[in-house]
C-alpha cells in the first residue's frame, strides 16, 4: 500500500476508519466470484448485463480489500469514483495496475449505460472480463 | 476573405483567419492550395492572409516545388498561448477525428449541437460541451477512453453518442431527426498524429 496516498485520501475525508472485518471481506469475494461465473453464462445473450456484472465484481473485490483493512469510502463524494482512487493507492503492489487504471473508464461506461441507450459490444465485455478476473484474483490472493 | 469574426472566439479579425490559423497550428503542414480547398476560401484572399500572418511571425512558409507549405512558427513568443486558444476554440473540428481514428468500427463522425452551431456561424452562448455523433459499432470502452482524453485536451466536456449505421440511415427517432436537422460538422476519422 502506498501509505502516503492513503493518508491523502484520509485527510480529504474520502476514506474513514472502521473495524476490520475479514468475514465480510470474504463474503464480498464470494459474491465477486459468483458475478464472474454468471457473466460467463450471460455474455453471449446479454452483453450489457455481463458488462455490469464485470464492473460490479471489480468493485466488490476492492470493497473486500477495504473491509479487510478497516477502511471504507464515504459515499457523499461519489462512492464508486473514490473506490477507484482507493484501489490505485492501496492495490499498487498487487501487480494489476494496468487493470486498475481501466476502472475509471469502466465506471464511466457503466454509468452511461444506466442513463443512455448504450449497446455494449462483445469486445467491451471481453475487456471488462479480463480486468475483472485479474483484479478479483489478485485481491483474493492478497487477502488469503 | 473578409468574413465576420468567428463566433467561437471573436478575437480574430475574420472567420477565415481563425480557421486558417487553427488548421495550420493544429494539423499537419499544408499547401495554400490544400488549405483553400479544405477551408473553402479563395486563393487570393488566403494568400494575402498567409502573408499577413507570416509577416507578424505567427506562421512560416516554405517553397516546395511550385507550392507554398504553411506551418506554425514555434519560435514565436505567441506560439504557446495562441496554440492553446486555437485548440480550445476550434480544436474539436481538427483533433477529435484523429483521436477516434485509432478506434476500429467507426464509419463516420460529426460534431452536432451548440459547438457545431457556433462553428457554422449560428449565434448563441459559448458551448459548455462538445457533442459528437459517431456512426458505427466501435468498442464503447475505447470511445469512453477517447471522451476522457479529448475532454482533458480541449478543456470542454466531450460527449460521444454512438449510433449504429442502420439506425442512422433509418433516422426514425426524434433525437436523430433533431440531429439531422441541425448543423453537422464532419470529422476526418483517419489515423493521424494531429497535435
Amino acid at each position: 500500500m502506498t501509505a502516503e496516498q492513503l493518508d491523502e485520501l484520509m485527510r480529504e475525508g474520502v476514506l474513514e476508519r472502521v473495524p476490520r472485518d475479514r468475514a465480510a471481506a470474504g463474503r464480498d469475494i464470494t459474491v465477486a466470484r459468483a458475478h464472474l461465473q454468471s457473466l460467463d453464462r450471460v455474455s453471449a445473450t446479454d452483453p450489457t448485463g455481463a458488462f455490469a456484472l464485470a464492473y460490479e465484481a471489480i468493485r466488490k473485490a476492492i470493497v473486500a480489500h477495504m473491509r479487510a483493512n478497516g477502511l471504507r469510502v464515504r459515499t457523499s463524494r461519489g462512492g464508486h469514483f473514490q473506490t477507484g482512487r482507493y484501489a490505485l493507492a492501496a492495490l499498487e503492489d498487487l501487480g494489476v495496475t494496468k487493470h486498475l487504471l481501466a476502472y475509471e473508464d469502466l465506471r464511466r461506461l457503466r454509468n452511461k449505460c444506466a442513463y443512455e441507450a448504450v449497446l455494449i459490444e462483445d469486445v467491451d465485455v471481453e475487456e471488462a472480463m479480463a480486468h475483472a478476473r485479474a483484479i478479483v484474483t489478485a485481491v483474493e490472493v492478497d487477502l488469503s | 476573405m473578409r468574413t465576420s469574426s468567428p463566433l467561437l472566439l471573436p478575437i480574430f479579425r475574420s472567420e477565415g483567419q481563425g480557421r486558417l490559423l487553427a488548421r495550420v497550428y493544429l494539423d499537419r503542414p499544408a499547401t495554400l492550395a490544400q488549405l483553400a480547398r479544405e477551408l473553402g476560401l479563395d486563393d487570393g484572399g488566403l494568400s494575402r492572409e498567409a502573408n499577413r500572418l507570416e509577416q507578424a511571425g505567427l506562421i512560416r512558409s516554405e517553397r516546395v516545388g511550385r507550392s507554398r507549405l504553411l506551418r506554425p512558427n514555434e519560435d514565436s513568443p505567441y506560439y504557446q498561448e495562441l496554440y492553446g486558444l486555437l485548440l480550445r476554440a476550434f480544436g474539436p473540428a481538427t483533433v477529435i477525428g484523429p483521436e477516434l481514428g485509432s478506434i476500429e468500427g467507426i464509419e463516420s463522425a460529426h460534431v452536432y449541437g451548440s459547438w457545431a452551431a457556433r462553428y457554422v456561424g449560428e449565434p448563441g452562448d459559448d458551448p459548455a460541451d462538445v457533442d459528437v455523433l459517431l456512426i458505427g459499432r466501435p468498442s464503447q470502452l475505447a470511445v469512453t477512453r477517447a471522451e476522457r482524453s479529448l475532454s482533458d485536451r480541449l478543456g470542454r466536456q466531450v460527449n460521444v453518442i454512438v449510433v449504429a449505421p442502420e439506425e442512422w440511415e433509418a433516422g426514425a427517432s426524434g433525437f436523430l431527426q433533431h440531429v439531422k436537422a441541425g448543423p453537422l460538422v464532419p470529422l476526418a476519422v483517419t489515423e493521424g498524429d494531429a497535435r
